[in-house]
């Protein structure tokens, strides 16, 4: 069963829920860049101590380490999908780069995928809903001239 | 405790990120080439529920569980940085078929790749927050949505 992906109707029915359970759990929106930049500022001294955004990233870290054992194994020796067929150089150089933008973006929108693309716009926040479109919108079009030119 | 909880929270995210496969970069160039309808359909769901969810805690005036505190959203009005960051992430997004939440579940898999992804979002968000610092607030950041 965890080597098929499930019906969209089941992951989108869970992440809604993790959404709402941790709103009433703790009273906090549900968001990874955060985390990951809080975790940055630790890192590099800006911060004395993580926080439940970056303890939040280190669930992930371990849920997705125990869907590997229960599920379809590690993938320690796969190439990176289509950046993988152009060379390791190429793949290394783009995923450091495409790191950073990632990295510089979402701090300075406040959020990604899923803080703005989820849980912002099931706040009515206008600023995800805005965010969201911007994002999507800019990575479809960046994927399909990638996609024309490389 | 609230740590604690937000580990627990994360590991349900983890799980179900790399049971949907979005930790495979394939997965989300297909997306973004518009060539599977799958997330789309789910990120709707996953509106709608959260949505449905999140009015009835705060209609319901609902006190958080664990913390005891009343339920309580504020939203950030809408800036430029909300553009302009958006559009650099969609950038990293395509080249990496990768947002931070895959970044963080391939490692849980063991896609070591994601370690260099890791690194330059690291090096990124700790740039960006010294550069709103240099420019005064121009350059703005905020800590969530």
């Amino acid at each position: 069963m965890l080597a098929d992906r499930p019906h969209w109707l089941v992951s989108g029915i869970l992440f809604g829920l993790l959404v709402t359970g941790l709103l009433w759990a703790i009273n906090r929106r549900l968001g990874v860049s955060g985390g990951i930049a809080e975790i940055a500022d630790r890192l590099t001294g800006r911060l004395s101590s993580f926080g439940p955004r970056s303890f939040f990233v280190f669930g992930i870290v371990g849920g997705a380490l125990v869907f590997s054992l229960a599920g379809s194994g590690f993938r320690t020796g796969d190439s990176y999908g289509w950046l993988g067929q152009h060379g390791e150089a190429v793949t290394a150089a783009a995923l450091l780069g495409g790191g950073l933008l990632i990295g510089i973006g979402t701090r300075s929108a406040g959020g990604c995928t899923s803080g703005h693309g989820i849980c912002g716009t099931a706040l009515g926040s206008k600023a995800s809903f805005v965010a969201t479109m911007v994002f999507m919108a800019t990575a479809i079009g960046a994927a399909f001239v990638l996609d024309g030119i490389v | 405790m609230t740590r604690l909880v937000a580990t627990a929270f994360g590991a349900g995210f983890g799980f179900v990120l790399a049971w949907a496969q979005l930790t495979d970069p394939e997965r989300i160039r297909q997306m973004l080439l518009l060539e599977d309808a799958h997330y789309y359909l789910m990120m709707a769901t996953a509106f709608a529920v959260g949505t449905l969810g999140t009015r009835l805690l705060r209609t319901r005036r609902a006190h958080a569980l664990v913390t005891g505190e009343l339920v309580s959203v504020e939203h950030s009005a809408l800036e430029r940085r909300h553009v302009t960051g958006s559009i650099l992430f969609g950038l990293g997004w395509a080249v990496t078929n990768a947002c931070p939440g895959p970044i963080a579940a391939q490692l849980g898999q063991g896609l070591w790749w994601s370690l260099l992804t890791l690194a330059g979002f690291l090096v990124g968000a700790r740039l960006q927050a010294d550069l709103a610092l240099r420019t005064d607030g121009r350059f703005r950041f905020s800590v969530g949505p």
